[in-house]
């Protein structure tokens, strides 16, 4: 279980999302990474292979390096990141909780949902790993619970929208 | 809200009474191809619409497109207007028909496209106007418009956020107005009405307006107060029942059902009559207000920049060159100028004619703001609607005691709309504030206004950023806090722009908190409040940890009982406000405001 952070609600024990999204999260992390350093690498293969000679050595270092170790601490983060997500259900509303170094908690009144998507990439359906996403009349709500299993993200659909109806609420 | 005196509700009136959440149309009132439920599908099959569907006005496509009409002739004419002076100076000459009995064809197949064109352009707005009907029923406003593309919007009465009026300058020339209904589900404007008769147009509002509000339309407004603006000019229902068979014909088989929902045939239109003019805007004001408003600084920023760039290119280039300084300033600082001075004016001209013989008046429908130069735009803003205030000053406008008051209603989104008064002493605000707002439900509301225009530090209850913090807001540390009241949270903030924020509890739609690792150190967080999209952001930036914690708590708290009593969609009806009242009230035993 998480530990308490010093934003979250006292007395919630946070369910946190599947394992599985930690691997999720570093295969597209890596991908992601891999496309940038092909970018970046541009001009490294030029001056090697002589096309182009004009970039200077010492800042192609630099930019490459930064990204390094940008790229490092970002890997090495993601395991932590995704347990750092959240989810309680309270007897009225939903708390969200994201972050490692910018933590942020969202409240979600059941009877403010307008409708819960769950959405699943194929990279998500390989792992049986679905995103529950929470909308609201406010587009200023960004609640989502992403690597939740796929049997509780409809689980979850079915609670939330059914506590929804309960206590649907307008503007 | 200014009158809730209403006479008992008729017993066979539950289609105001049913909750509004339940989705399926009762089908009651409705004439017979509404049948029970069947009124959100399009009536797919023999007819697109039948008689019960109304026309709108005939003029409607040309007051919608005169513009291509004056705008094709325009550009064909000027274009090539050599060909057409000298076919006026053959004409005068007499030479144009010698030519013409000569070979007549050229001039045939010109004036043959010439009316061509006219025929086709008839044609389509002749469709157009066949094609775009609407119906208004008990629960819906329908309209439907196209000839290819058929498209069919519906509104939920009961959902109408709104109904705007607007008149563009030819529109008022023809005395005609178009209605616009916005609709919470929808984004943007769910249906539009174009162009009706501007009297009908006005009936159709208030009717909807009071059905939005869960009134009747039928139950007489006692005039109590003084009537300021002249009533509809001419309502005489023997022209609306004839000129709209649709609506009045509809609505009297739903009289018979449902026990006289309908204005009955001869009882004038009531509206207008305990209207109280709640804030107007001097012209004098306007315009001051926007010489010392935002734009212009911006505009003396920008022209002071470029003065500063510019002038210094000019002098280079007439030191260096054997240009004279003023060629050098006419070739090289206008181009740069234009743009700004286009814009300037743009921005004013936005200004002026949103600002233009501003007047709020609270109806018996909600607050109607009537303003405009060329398009004369009346909406209503029902109370119960207003998910958030803000009122703002500028740094200019502070001598003057001038303020700005913003509203947040679903389904304006960041339109000119919601502004409820561009420009206003602090009196007009507190009217309009006390109208438009639900009663702070403090002992000196009056006195904590004032503090969140205005004040700073602690004093009233109000907090700040936590001195500790003070690196994050070493300006307007002392201004940005929030207070909650037991029935909406007030946020300011700002030292040179001062704002203050009002948002009722229960309209918060989800609270979320945020803490970077910096505020963690400094122990503060910041409380974003989502609201519907709008010009409003909701932030108490900073705060200190244990009091926003302690606020993140109460506001899902509120949100909680909140969501629990009856949603106020019809906002006026006397059960649903004393619910209200009643579940406010138990949530303020319950989780009693610091």
């Amino acid at each position: 279980m998480l530990h308490s952070e010093a934003i979250d609600p006292a007395g919630v024990e946070w369910t946190r999302v599947d394992e599985k999204y930690i691997s999720v999260k570093l295969i597209t992390g890596i991908l992601g990474w891999l496309v940038t350093f092909a970018v970046i690498g541009v001009p490294l293969v030029l001056s090697w292979t002589g096309v182009w000679m004009e970039f200077p050595l010492w800042l192609q270092i630099l930019v490459i390096t930064g990204a390094l170790v940008w790229a490092v601490a970002d890997i090495v983060l993601i395991p932590r990141r995704v347990r750092a997500i959240g989810y309680h259900e309270r007897s009225d509303d939903l708390l969200i909780r994201k972050g490692l170094l910018w933590q942020q908690v969202v409240a979600v009144p059941y009877g403010r949902l307008q409708y819960v998507d769950i959405e699943a990439g194929p990279l998500m359906r390989k792992f049986g790993l679905c995103t529950v996403q929470l909308k609201t009349a406010s587009a200023a709500t960004d609640a989502s619970i992403p690597g939740a299993v796929r049997s509780e993200g409809a689980r979850l659909r079915d609670e939330l929208s059914a506590r929804g109806q309960a206590r649907l609420a307008g503007l | 809200m200014t009158e809730r005196s209403h006479s008992p509700m008729e017993p066979g009136d539950e289609a105001h009474v049913r909750s509004p959440s339940s989705e399926t149309a009762s089908g009651h009132a409705l004439g017979p191809h509404q049948a029970a439920g069947g009124a959100d599908q399009p009536s797919t099959g023999e007819a697109w619409f039948d008689e019960s569907w109304t026309k709108v006005h005939p003029l409607s496509p040309l007051v919608r497109g005169w513009v291509t009409i004056v705008a094709i002739p325009a550009a064909f004419f000027t274009y090539n207007w050599e060909f057409w002076s000298d076919l006026w100076n053959a004409w005068r000459s007499g030479e144009l028909v010698e030519n013409l009995q000569a070979n007549p064809t050229p001039y045939l197949i010109g004036g043959g496209v010439f009316l061509g064109l006219a025929v086709l352009i008839f044609v389509g707005f002749t469709l157009s106007w066949w094609f775009t009907r609407y119906q208004v029923t008990d629960e819906h406003v329908m309209v439907k418009s196209g000839i290819l593309f058929r498209q069919h919007r519906q509104a939920r009465i009961d959902r109408v956020q709104a109904v705007d009026l607007r008149q563009p300058l030819l529109a008022r020339f023809a005395k005609l107005a178009e209605l616009r209904f916005e609709v919470a589900e929808g984004d943007g404007t769910a249906a539009t009405l174009a162009f009706l008769r501007k009297h009908e147009a006005e009936q159709l509002r208030s009717d909807i307006m009071n059905r939005a509000a869960g009134r009747s339309p039928e139950q007489p407004h006692h005039p109590e107060g003084t009537q300021q603006y002249d009533a509809a000019p001419g309502t005489s229902p023997q022209t609306a029942s004839v000129s709209t068979p649709g609506v009045y014909a509809g609505e009297a088989i739903g009289a018979e059902a449902s026990g006289g929902i309908v204005v009955p045939a001869g009882v004038p239109a009531q509206e207008d009559v305990a209207d109280r003019v709640i804030a107007r805007v001097p012209i004098g004001r306007l315009i001051g207000s926007m010489l010392a408003g935002m734009v212009s600084i911006l505009v003396i920023l920008l022209a002071l920049a470029l003065l500063v760039v510019t002038g210094g290119i000019a002098l280079g280039v007439a030191f260096f060159t054997d240009r004279s300084l003023a060629e050098a300033v006419w070739n090289i600082e206008l181009p740069f100028f234009i743009p700004l001075i286009i814009g300037g004016i743009v921005a004013y001209w936005g200004q002026l004619s949103g600002g233009w013989n501003f007047t709020a008046t609270m109806t018996s429908a909600g607050l109607r703001l009537k303003y405009g130069l060329t398009t004369t735009n009346t909406q209503t803003v029902p109370p119960g609607r207003v998910q958030a205030i803000q009122i703002q000053q500028g740094l200019l406008w502070r001598p003057f005691g001038w303020y700005k008051v913003v509203v947040t209603v679903a389904g304006y989104g960041l339109d000119s709309r919601s502004t409820l008064l561009p420009v206003g002493k602090v009196e007009d605000v507190m009217r309009l504030a006390a109208e438009m707002f639900p009663d702070l439900r403090i002992d000196n509301p009056e006195q904590m206004f004032t503090e969140g225009l205005r004040g700073r530090g602690t004093q009233l209850g109000f907090s700040e950023v936590p001195a500790r913090a003070k690196a994050f807001d070493p300006l307007v540390r002392r201004r940005r806090g929030f207070f909650a009241t037991p029935s909406a949270l007030m946020i300011r903030d700002g030292r040179l722009n001062r704002k203050l924020i009002m948002v009722p509890h229960e309209r918060i739609q989800s609270a979320a908190l945020h803490q970077g690792p910096v505020a963690r150190s400094a122990r503060t967080a910041t409380l974003n409040i989502h609201i519907p999209a709008g010009p409003i952001t909701v932030r108490a930036k900073n705060q200190d940890l244990e009091q926003i914690t302690g606020l993140f708590e109460q506001e899902s708290g509120y949100a909680a009982v909140a969501r629990r009593m009856t949603d106020r969609n019809q906002w006026m009806m006397p059960e649903e406000l004393r619910e209200f009242e009643k579940m406010v009230g138990e949530a303020t035993v319950r989780e009693p405001a610091d």
